[in-house]
């Protein structure tokens, strides 16, 4: 055996093909990223913890924010799956269209979209004089708190649907409809299935970005204590009397985030293991005959 | 059991124009990549409408513009075995063979529909895998349960792309002759789409070779050997 030429461990050469000074650059930037966070997580104490959750904006402000953005996500979900279907598998132009549009609020400005809403809802907005002769006034309401959640986080939901469903293979689908599925029986039992890790991803990013909206909603919903003020408005409000506060309220909205990654990363292997029992209740059954 | 397929379809920028019959026997379906092998099969099972033309199975009248009958993929009982298998990852290999079999809405059903696909399994002596997923088989064994599960529907003819592809050199001979040896059993019309005349040999098959959606020669390989009409045939038996 020739020394020279053996690797001195498994790890292959191609990790750090920038040298130290790939290596410094991009340790400054985990520095960067995991700074704040560990700075937020030092600055509270038990009593911040006990003062922040007793705030008159605390309970009112978490429920707002839960409520809407689990239904946010629920009409996302709604929408966006049979959407990102189409998208995935039509080749016309028009779905490119359709997607190019779709994709457009990731890009654009939140505090850019919440004008946009106002000017489509709003009293002299695109559709506002016809909702206020039918007697609604969206803007400043929690539906428009909804609204401008939907709009920023539903695109992350369909682009990652999309993706998702592209990777089912064409002939899976064709074996199940040979084998008597209907075309949405062969959807809700194949295509749905095989892509559900896709569009778990998905429907998490979507969820994580409509809990942490800001600029659309405080433009277009306003930040009303109660009515329309979700946590990350409350946080701004808390920020002007007493820091503390609004510490524990960024905690709360962290470590929800944090929850949220952890079980996005335990996902893989949450699958492998209900597979795993899946195949053991199989197998149970077969030992029943 | 006789079926025949004169059809005429345009998919992407092929055109088929084809007239093809055939019995009990195997059909072996040869020709260059993107001669329409795959898009035929595609077309008898239902996924590519054609333009015109009749496909029958079984004296089952499955299409005809002229009838305007357009029988839907899930009603044609058609076994189509895609290249690479196209076992459902996300299912075991039983419930994969338990697809195509009517829902169990009941404890005792859900139990005879189990019991049927297992014993679809046990014929092609793969009851053993029965709770593997299709990421744990072999070639040969994901190979035995896609004909496991095209079979449990009986259906009236067996579309198989390329089976014998996805195999090594090594394990590709005994699963041939398993193969051959199923398909004369199992008594269900076939069309297989091959690149190996080894496998026309073994499968005792008759011969269609096609060429950017026509057909160009049929007979059995010495009629091919004799007089093959294009030097892709002349390799393809040489």
């Amino acid at each position: 055996m020739n020394r020279a030429c053996s690797s001195p461990s498994g790890a292959h050469r191609l990790a750090t093909p920038l040298g130290p000074v790939g290596f410094g650059l991009g340790a400054i930037l985990v520095v960067v990223l995991a700074l704040p966070l560990g700075a937020l997580l030092l600055s509270a104490s038990v009593d911040d913890l006990k003062a922040g959750a007793s705030s008159p904006l605390f309970a009112p402000a978490l429920w707002l924010s839960l409520r809407t953005s689990a239904l946010s996500l629920v009409l996302t979900v709604l929408g966006g799956t049979p959407l990102a279907w189409w998208l995935a598998t039509s080749t016309s132009r028009t779905a490119r269209g359709v997607e190019l549009v779709v994709d457009l609020p990731i890009v654009i400005p939140p505090a850019v979209i919440g004008v946009a809403l106002l000017q489509t809802f709003g009293r002299r907005g695109l559709l506002g004089p016809a909702l206020g002769g039918v007697g609604v006034s969206l803007p400043f309401t929690e539906g428009a708190v909804l609204l401008a959640q939907i709009v920023v986080s539903a695109p992350f939901f369909v682009q990652a649907a999309a993706n998702a469903f592209r990777k089912v293979e064409i002939d899976l689908m064709i074996v199940a409809r040979t084998l008597g599925a209907s075309p949405g029986a062969a959807f809700f039992r194949v295509a749905v299935p095989v892509a559900l890790p896709g569009l778990v991803v998905g429907a998490s990013l979507a969820w994580a970005r409509a809990l942490g909206e800001f600029g659309a909603t405080l433009l277009f919903a306003g930040n009303m204590p109660g009515r329309t003020q979700t946590m990350p408005l409350a946080i701004v409000t808390a920020l002007e009397s007493d820091v503390r506060v609004a510490v524990v309220f960024s905690l709360v909205l962290a470590a929800l985030g944090g929850v949220l990654l952890l079980g996005l990363r335990l996902l893989p292997a949450a699958w492998a293991a209900f597979g795993g029992a899946r195949a053991a209740r199989d197998a149970g059954a077969g030992g029943l005959r | 059991m006789s079926w025949r397929a004169r059809v005429r379809a345009r998919v992407g920028d092929l055109t088929i124009d084809v007239d093809l019959s055939g019995g009990l026997a195997p059909l072996a379906l040869i020709g260059a990549n993107g001669s329409g092998k795959t898009t035929l099969l595609r077309v008898i099972a239902g996924a590519h409408a054609p333009l015109a033309g009749e496909i029958a199975v079984g004296g089952t009248i499955l299409y005809s513009d002229e009838q305007a009958i357009d029988c839907p993929s899930e009603a044609r009982r058609v076994g189509y075995v895609p290249q690479g298998y196209g076992l459902f990852p996300h299912l075991s290999v039983l419930d994969n063979v338990a697809f195509g079999l009517p829902a169990g809405f009941t404890r005792v059903s859900r139990a005879a529909r189990r019991e049927r696909a297992r014993a679809m399994l046990d014929g092609l002596e793969c009851a053993h895998l029965a709770n593997r997923r299709p990421d744990r088989l072999s070639g040969g064994e994901r190979q035995r349960v896609a004909l496991a599960r095209a079979l449990v529907i009986e259906p009236g003819i067996l579309l198989l792309d390329e089976p014998l592809a996805a195999l090594d050199a090594a394990g590709r001979r005994s699963v041939r002759d398993f193969l051959a040896t199923r398909l004369r059993a199992a008594r269900v019309p076939s069309l297989v789409v091959t690149h190996d005349v080894r496998d026309v040999v073994a499968l005792e098959a008759e011969v269609c070779v096609l060429d950017h959606g026509r057909i160009v020669q049929r007979g059995d390989v010495s009629a091919l050997r004799a007089a093959p009409a294009s030097a892709f045939v002349e390799e393809f038996v040489g």
